[in-house]
């Protein structure tokens, strides 16, 4: 099978996945307890209302008929209205969709630019303080919760110092930037720790291999041996996890996004829950997790790009 | 390990033999600088060419093949681009390289060197994947290669077109060569001088053909014995106990709790080569009475 062979196996792959995932979402409306339009409506509501909105969100239809009439919608871009919002959950989808994928790409690049360099000085120290410090402040890292980490950055930094912007997405790619820079260093500094343990144990295993043994002796620069045999063939190694963090970062937004109010998916998503807007919980939970099976392809490309050896699998 | 010496001078190859855990692969990996981390400090010199050599020194450079064809190329670069590095040590790049490379793959016999240069390890033979790491070190144009049992993991015909290849690139490109092996039949056939290895010391060394016909140390007997005879058809005798582990040495004579010639004050014999021949040194303080016994074991 040639490689790009292979990234189209795996996109025919997603296929059955989101299937299962349209439905899960779907059905989560259904199973949740009570009768979703009642809930919204309210008690007082009139019974025709809540027959209407009945109707409108699906759940008069059985459960599979129903379904397909909501994949089918799905399929063509339209995932029902908002029930609050009077907007189609496609337009909210997409005016915040960019948010989170810039919030998203700015946290793994920070986490990146961190664990790399920490990986490696742990990796080429092993065993030695270098080493023991990484891993100390790793753990630590790894227990601050992200919500509390926001929140000491917000009120101890963003704020007196009057730096950082504490909420909305600012103008322009600078502006953006700008905004997201903190909430994505709070999301950085959760899944750094993985990253590093991750990539020193893989950079322990390329350092201590023949070939790197072979280039060191045959007069190469450090430099080099580091930057074009080291590091591929631990990246390379890494990037299944990396792409698995995707989902844990995903999650963090939803807090993050609160903290910082960015008006990304995760903040829309927590006020239509409060707001029990179903069908706006329905399409954002979609793009999540489209979000992840896209991210996970692109792992998968990558993968393809990188590793020569990927169309034996 | 301690107390090992030996020396290679250019156009020769030199066999380091003995059992796994006697401290060849160490001792490699001691010359080039690259001893892994678990290890204690080793303190040592390597002259190369009479000066001191430094390891990872760009003007000092060693070739290393190792014995696993698998891991011995990046998995992740071409043939071409794995030689191209070597190349670029001493500055040859571009086209200049490219012609180098399809030479050099000619010159350790690969064929259609052109298309070959584009292939990834994962797509060539262990054989072949060997030449390729062979053609890497020379790429670097070292001053020795070192060889940590380049034939041991492949098929016994390869394994004799490698050794071919290797005594061609000693004779004309008067390269030195370290062989480590554990297969004294493959030393004997590469080798001109041998140093045998047990339990990190030279026990014995001198000239290939001297050594095997009469070794002047019951260890190298032993060894020799243990070959599979195909000749005689006699079953492989292999060596009484197990090979001690690093640390944990005997006093003494290192191989004495196993040798079968031990007499009681070798537990207390110091490590000192002593010369028995020309060109010729062995450990055991017994060398001269046992001579003979090993000339009876042999014939
Ligand atoms: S010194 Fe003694 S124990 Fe050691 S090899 Fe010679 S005879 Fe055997």
């Amino acid at each position: 099978m040639s490689r790009f062979g292979f990234v189209g196996k795996r996109l025919l792959q997603t296929v059955p996945l989101l299937v299962v995932m349209l439905f899960v979402v779907y059905a989560l409306v259904r199973v949740a307890p009570g009768d979703p339009a009642q809930t919204l409506l309210g008690l007082h509501a009139t019974p025709a209302r809540v027959a209407h909105l009945d109707k409108e969100l699906g759940v008069d239809k059985p459960l599979l008929k129903g379904y397909l009439s909501y994949a089918w919608g799905a399929l063509h871009g339209d995932l029902g209205n908002s029930v609050k919002a009077q907007q189609p959950v496609a337009t909210i989808i997409s005016n915040r969709l960019g948010v989170s994928v810039w919030l998203l790409a700015g946290a793994m690049l920070l986490s990146l630019l961190g664990a790399i360099p920490l990986a490696l000085l742990a990796a080429l120290r092993q065993g030695r303080s270098a080493d023991h410090g990484i891993r100390m402040v790793s753990v630590l890292g790894l227990t601050i919760p992200t919500f509390w980490l926001g929140l000491v950055l917000v009120s101890f930094f963003a704020l007196p110092t009057g730096l950082f912007p504490v909420s909305g997405f600012g103008q322009g790619v600078v502006g953006h930037l700008h905004s997201i820079f903190l909430p994505a260093l709070t999301l950085a500094i959760g899944i750094a720790p993985i990253q590093i343990r991750a990539l020193r144990l893989s950079l322990i295993g390329v350092l201590d291999s023949d070939f790197i043994a072979t280039v060191r002796a045959m007069g190469l620069r450090e430099r080099r041996v580091l930057m074009r045999h080291v590091l591929p063939n631990a990246v390379s190694a890494s990037l299944t996890l990396l792409a698995a963090q995707l989902g844990v970062i995903l999650f963090g937004e939803v807090i993050v996004e609160n903290t910082f109010a960015l008006p990304g998916i995760g903040q829309a998503m927590v006020q239509a829950i409060i707001q029990r807007d179903y069908p706006v919980v329905q399409g954002l939970t979609l793009a999540a997790a489209l979000l992840v099976v896209g991210m996970n392809l692109l792992a998968d490309v990558l993968q393809v790009a990188l590793d020569p050896r990927v169309e034996l699998r | 390990m301690d107390g090992v010496s030996f020396e290679v001078r250019g156009g020769e190859c030199f066999g380091l033999a003995g059992e796994s855990g006697a401290g060849k692969s160490l001792t490699l990996r001691a010359v080039i600088g690259l001893l892994p981390p678990s290890t204690s400090l080793a303190r040592g010199t390597v002259l190369l060419r009479g000066e001191p050599y430094h390891a990872r020194s760009r003007a000092q450079r060693m070739g290393m093949v190792f014995q696993e064809p698998k891991t011995s190329l990046n998995p992740l670069m071409r043939a071409g681009e794995m030689i191209r590095e070597g190349l670029r040590v001493h500055g040859v790049r571009g086209a200049h390289a490219k012609r180098s490379a399809i030479a050099l793959l000619q010159e350790v016999g690969i064929e259609d060197p052109e298309l070959r240069l584009r292939s990834f390890p994962h797509q060539l033979s262990g054989g072949q994947r060997q030449r390729v790491a062979i053609a890497m070190a020379l790429a670097a144009e070292p001053a020795v290669l070192l060889c940590d049992e380049p034939t041991t993991a492949l098929d016994v015909p390869v394994q004799e077109r490698i050794l071919q290849l290797l005594d061609r690139l000693r004779i004309e490109r008067g390269l030195a060569i370290v062989f480590v092996s554990h297969d004294l039949a493959v030393i004997g056939r590469i080798a001109q001088r041998i140093g045998v290895m047990y339990a990190g010391r030279i026990l014995e060394c001198g000239p290939a053909t001297e050594v095997l016909a009469r070794p002047c140390h019951p260890y190298t007997e032993r060894l020799l014995a243990s070959l599979p005879r195909i000749d005689a058809g006699m079953p492989a005798r292999g060596i009484l106990g197990e090979p001690p582990s690093p640390g944990r040495w005997p006093s003494g004579c290192r191989f004495h709790p196993r040798c079968a010639h031990a007499k009681p004050d070798c537990s207390q014999a110091p490590y000192v080569l002593m010369d028995c021949g020309p060109d010729r040194q062995s450990a055991c303080i017994y060398w001269r009475e046992l001579e003979l016994t090993a000339q009876r074991e042999c014939a």
